[in-house]
């Protein structure tokens, strides 16, 4: 396991495009080891920011979905509630309705 | 030599402040097309419940107007004052607390979203003018955003790679010379937001018919005037889309920027956008696909039409029609949370050119009126499923026989949404090891001494040994917990935390498929091997066993509902590795281990019933293999080769490792694998015979460590 095939395995690891890997796998080639390693190490630093955006992409479309759920379960709460709240008014006027005397009763 | 590296920018401000669980585990990448597709969905129930809180409060304004006639001194003010009441803690009409109650929701859902539209932060003192936000893409503005830092880190690369390339002397690939049709995107998968256009121009095309179209070099790109009037396939010509999926075009690499262009008569032109040419031209093609219609148009595993249940025949005929149906406008109703009158009359054109697109497939009537659906919701569902099979023609599996529905006669309109036994996204691909962990490794390997050579010391031991132990060092990459946790009794029952649901057990026709497939990755090896493909260049060998690995995982997966999915995913079962494997051999050690790779798919093949193309060369090897676990002296000299060239224990420490978290996840796999298919299933035969291999491994180096 020399460094070269380190470095590929390395490099085929990357979020970046196929494009970009070529390039950067061509460049490793050519370095000695001290500076191969300093530029998979600057690689490596804008590889973990673009897995750090994804991540954080992916973290905002949760966190939306999220706030949606709840939104959505409280209207359907709130829904159900003017429904209870409906039918008990509807409850009181019937019964107002049956305490009260006929109207041809007076 | 080190070029002055471009620092990192100040990453545009995101008002939006996501809940980060603290320690949560690192989340797979999501699928390409899963965020447009989330982000879509996202948005519509976003502005569904937008309106509706909208009219809520209007409603309640005016029945609290009614009530407290003191609120029409000032009408255009009654939230603001509610809200101060509310702040004093003034007792409030119930009108007024429901009032409030809607408009708090409203005002959370607004802040979820005030992520980058300025028109979200723009001023809101006016309340009763700014209740609700009415934007629409939302979700999509701030993805976008996202896409823009992105795009910001890979300029930030390629600033670096020209600034190496210069001072190394290498004369960078050739830029694509076409002028793209289309804004270029990053790689990931953010494509341009549908939502800035009205949904019916944005007619994604069917997936189906790209297949059919050359890759072409990037040269070869020529914008094309795009036409006013879609065709009869209902797109236009020298319209363009991208779609970065290598699932959805076999041609397509992981990474590569794509975009689609329309040239008339169904047909689309996949161009590579910067890929050198020299790299498209070794993109296979994928044959030109037989017509899609006639009764020979292949949907199901054989290649032949599948009629022998309701469902499949609803699914046979969604995946006939799509590439003839206007995508576009199918899934701009699909992501309706509510369909108008104007909705419905769209749905019954449709109806019309379902039924003619399916007639000239030749589907049969009979089966065309046994598909057709009767309520709102199998309509929604045919639509959903005629979506999806242009998304991803590949992936429409068959799902398992379900009792056909009571016989009606046929209705006008047609169609289908998500649910039990709905074809899902392939995986994605396995997440590969932390470049992080890797380099921090070889790090520490290197102050050691031992990766200074290639072909001294412990690296060279190493490397043979895993070379060995190839089936199970994938266990070092990808999984995050590195405890060491020897598993548990795997005879004992799963709970049901861990019971998984119970998976389709493959038909002889399934099987036939994926050994064929197996087996040209079987064959693909020895092409490898013998030059007459760059052996630098694994990454389609690789894809292709991704694929069947992926297909045989929908396979055991058809009818389960995208819960259940999840559970069966999360257990690992399925976690076939050649995934992982292949990645890990050929990422750390090169090419060169033809041998393990071979033996590899050469298992996969046996295990599904079939036979390798070199029986006698595998019996061989099998045999071998068995003695290799039975003969503990043999290993034993191999550890103690490892170990005699290893004074630091680094070795030992990374062999012991990754044993045992591959004992782990076989463990797991063990157990859901007991609990959703029969015991005479080859798949648990495998796991077995694995964890008794690994586990006899393990023994030993154990004992001999100490």
């Amino acid at each position: 396991m020399d460094f070269t095939q380190f470095s590929t395995g390395l490099l085929e690891c990357l979020f970046v495009p196929d494009a970009q890997r070529q390039r950067s796998l061509a460049v490793a080639k050519v370095l000695s080891d001290a500076d191969r390693l300093e530029f998979l190490r600057h690689l490596q630093e804008m590889d973990r920011e673009l897995r750090q955006t994804e991540e954080e992409r992916g973290d905002f479309l949760e966190h939306a979905e999220r706030v949606v759920v709840r939104v959505e379960h409280a209207m359907a709460r709130l829904g159900r509630e003017g429904e209870e709240h409906a039918e008990r008014e509807q409850e009181m006027k019937n019964m107002e309705a049956q305490l009260s005397p006929p109207p041809h009763v007076s | 030599m080190s070029p002055e590296i471009p620092h990192k920018p100040a990453a545009p401000e995101t008002s939006v402040k996501p809940e980060k669980a603290e320690g949560k585990e690192k989340k797979a990448r999501l699928p390409q097309g899963e965020v447009q597709r989330r982000a879509a969905a996202l948005d519509a129930r976003r502005r569904a419940i937008t309106e509706t809180l909208k009219q809520q409060i209007r409603g309640k304004k005016e029945e609290l107007l009614q009530a407290e006639p003191r609120f029409q001194k000032d009408p255009d003010h009654v939230i603001h004052t509610l809200l101060v009441a509310r702040e004093k803690k003034e007792e409030l009409h119930p009108i007024a607390k429901e009032l409030l109650q809607r408009y708090d929701l409203a005002r959370e859902l607004k802040a979820a979203y005030e992520a980058s539209s300025d028109a979200y932060k723009s001023d809101t003192r006016d309340l009763e003018a700014s209740v609700v936000p009415d934007g629409s893409g939302a979700v999509w503005a701030t993805l976008e955003e996202y896409r823009a830092r992105e795009q910001a880190i890979l300029d930030r690369v390629d600033v670096m790679l020209a600034k190496y390339e210069e001072q190394c002397g290498i004369t960078p690939p050739q830029p694509a010379t076409a002028p793209l049709p289309e804004a270029a995107h990053s790689a990931f998968d953010v494509p341009p937001s549908p939502l800035s256009a009205p949904p019916e121009a944005v007619a994604i095309p069917a997936a189906s018919d790209v297949v059919a179209a050359p890759v072409m070099a990037a040269a070869d790109a020529q914008p094309v005037p795009v036409s006013a009037v879609p065709d009869a396939f209902g797109y236009r010509v020298g319209q363009t889309r991208t779609r970065f999926e290598k699932e959805s075009h076999p041609g397509a690499k992981d990474g590569f920027r794509y975009i689609q262009t329309y040239e008339g008569g169904g047909n689309w032109r996949l161009v590579s956008t910067e890929a050198p040419p020299h790299r498209v031209a070794e993109i296979p093609l994928r044959e030109k696909s037989p017509p899609r219609t006639g009764p020979g148009a292949p949907v199901g595993p054989d290649g032949s039409p599948d009629y022998s249940t309701p469902e499949r025949t609803l699914r046979t005929i969604a995946r006939l029609v799509a590439p003839s149906m206007p995508i576009g406008r199918l899934r701009g109703l699909e992501t309706k949370s509510r369909w108008t009158a104007g909705d419905w009359e769209e749905i019954h054109a449709l109806d019309a050119q379902v039924r003619d697109a399916a007639r000239r497939a030749g589907v049969p009537d009979s089966m065309l009126n046994q598909a057709a659906p009767r309520t709102p919701h199998e309509t929604r569902r045919f639509i959903h499923l005629v979506v999806r099979a242009a998304d991803y023609p590949a992936q429409v599996v068959m799902p398992e026989p379900q009792p056909a529905p009571e016989q009606a006669p046929a209705k006008e309109h047609f169609a289908a949404p998500p649910g039990e036994g709905m074809p899902t996204d392939r995986p994605s691909r396995p997440e590969s090891a932390s470049p992080a962990a890797m380099l921090d490794e070889f790090q520490q390997m290197k102050e050691q001494g031992i990766a200074e050579a290639p072909s001294k010391g412990i690296g060279e031991s190493l490397a043979t040994f895993l070379e060995k132990l190839g089936t199970w060092w994938n266990g070092l990459w990808g999984e995050k917990n590195t405890e060491a946790a020897v598993s548990p009794d795997v005879s004992a029952e799963a709970t049901p935390e861990q019971q998984t649901p119970v998976l389709h057990e493959l038909t002889e026709a399934e099987k036939r498929e994926l050994i064929q497939g197996y087996s040209k990755a079987y064959e693909d090896i020895d092409k490898y091997q013998q030059g007459k493909i760059n052996p630098t260049d694994m990454t389609g060998l690789i894809s292709s066993w991704e694929v069947m690995s992926a297909k045989e995982a929908q396979h055991l997966m058809q009818g389960l509902s995208p819960e259940e999915i999840q559970k069966v995913e999360e257990s690992g079962m399925l976690r076939l590795p050649l995934q992982k494997i292949t990645v890990g051999i050929v990422a750390l050690m090169g090419p060169q281990d033809y041998e393990a790779l071979r033996a590899e798919v050469g298992a996969h093949i046996k295990r599904l019933g079939g036979t390798v193309p070199e029986q006698e060369e595998e019996t061989q090897d099998e045999t071998k293999e068995e003695e290799k676990v039975t003969s503990a002296t043999e290993r034993s000299t191999e550890a103690q080769k490892v170990y005699e060239s290893d004074p630091s224990g680094l070795a030992r420490d990374v062999l012991m490792m990754a044993l045992r978290k591959e004992m782990k996840v076989i463990d797991s796999a063990l157990l859901a694998t007991k609990a959703s298919l029969n015991e005479s299933s080859p798949l648990l035969a495998w796991w077995q015979d694995r964890r008794k291999t690994v586990q006899a491994i393990l023994n030993e180096h154990e004992q001999f460590a100490g």
